[in-house]
């Protein structure tokens, strides 16, 4: 489900400069980047595929991803998951690959750097939140809902990033990009199972298709994660 | 303490004990939204709220303050109005009274000021007046939740406050 745009609440100041940054730059960056409706991957670890096929509620409707709630995750609870153009960029979270789409409204380039300087000053001026992030133990708890809050507050359906884990030879920390998908309720961020992503189904056989489809880079990649590849076939069977 | 608590208590802190590996954590909390979702499982969030309204201020020291937060920010998630509109908004004082940690405290405002304002509570009847009541030092925590919100009923309910 979709922000509605008209419980965006008052802007002052900076809130202006961020909102303008969302429709302009971010939205701009993104039509550049990614396609309107974008496909993209979710990888989980097999003890969950069981799960995932028993998310659809009823079950002829689609499956459904879990929007995760945990004070590690960058940008808050959401759906973390990663455009098909670099299909096994978050592969160290998971061998199952599951498939879906995005077509998000509002979208936060978080991958330039006036993005990241638009958060962290916004972010300071939440004060309860911004002291216990900077000067508590609590501050895990207090990334994460400062994340939820700045993506509430400006409606953020999805905000996209670089990746912020090294793990070669997956993910490219300065090439490839990653979406933090939001599962709205009652116009604030949530956790749960959602529908933010459309139609996700399991990969099945397909991670050699997606290789050919990324040309000489993916076909390298795919050859560094033959055995991860084998493995996840062997969960879909 | 409610059976069904005394007994789930321990699923409460899988899904959410620091000491449980987060990919563990989060598939349980996948399997319980799984659970919710089926036939079978659909009474699942009624009975669980209605536990937590029949705790007792005791009963909350067999909580971790993470199983807590999950609690409330499950609470929060509820897609179901109806569902969540089972709870009874002391809960949200007794918790506030229960745990001293500041962010559970900032927390349990904020998600108390949302679950009130999706169902239509008058400001002068929010339970924030009486949780600002007993905040004692943590006032401030209450009111910053209050202004950082920026909504027409945060507004309506610190003109209330007094402050």
């Amino acid at each position: 489900m979709a922000f509605d745009p008209n419980k965006l609440r008052n802007f002052t100041g900076l809130d202006h400069d961020i909102d303008k940054y969302i429709t302009g730059f971010s939205r701009q960056s993104y039509d550049g980047k990614f396609s309107p409706t974008q496909h993209v991957i979710k990888y989980l670890p097999p003890s969950r595929v069981k799960l995932f096929q028993q998310s659809a509620r009823p079950t002829s409707s689609p499956k459904r991803l879990f929007a995760a709630h945990k004070p590690g995750y960058t940008w808050g609870d959401a759906v973390y998951i990663c455009p098909l153009k670099w299909p096994f960029s978050s592969m160290l979270y998971g061998r199952a690959g599951v498939v879906g789409t995005v077509a998000p409204q509002r979208v936060y380039d978080a991958v330039d750097p006036q993005g990241i300087t638009y958060y962290q000053q916004w972010i300071q001026a939440q004060s309860k939140w911004y002291d216990l992030l900077t000067t508590t133990i609590h501050e895990e708890v207090a990334n994460r809902y400062l994340g939820n809050r700045f993506r509430t507050y400006f409606q953020l359906d999805c905000v996209f990033f670089h990746p912020d884990q090294i793990a070669p030879p997956y993910s490219d920390r300065r090439q490839d990009i990653w979406f933090g998908i939001t599962h709205e309720v009652n116009g604030r961020v949530a956790c749960g199972l959602t529908s933010a992503v459309a139609n996700p189904e399991l990969v099945r056989g397909a991670m050699r298709g997606i290789c050919s489809a990324q040309g000489q880079d993916g076909l390298r990649r795919a050859a560094r994660t033959r055995a991860a590849e084998r493995e996840a076939a062997a969960v879909h069977r | 303490m409610n059976p069904l608590l005394f007994l789930g208590r321990e699923f409460l802190n899988k899904m959410t004990g620091p000491d449980v590996p987060a990919e563990e954590r989060e598939a349980y909390r996948d399997s319980l939204a799984v659970y919710s979702g089926s036939d079978e499982g659909a009474a699942t969030p009624a009975l669980l709220i209605s536990s937590f309204n029949d705790l007792k201020p005791h009963d909350y020291e067999g909580f971790t303050p993470d199983a807590i937060l999950w609690f409330v920010d499950w609470i929060a998630s509820q897609e179901n109005p109806e569902q969540a509109a089972v709870l009874r908004p002391a809960v949200f004082q007794s918790i506030f009274t229960a745990f001293e940690e500041p962010h559970v405290r900032l927390r349990v405002v904020e998600v108390a000021l949302q679950w009130e304002e999706a169902r239509g509570v008058r400001p002068e009847s929010s339970v924030l007046r009486s949780i600002y009541e007993i905040a004692g030092e943590d006032r401030d925590l209450v009111l910053d939740a209050l202004r950082v919100d920026r909504g027409e009923y945060a507004r309506g309910v610190m003109d209330r406050l007094g402050a």
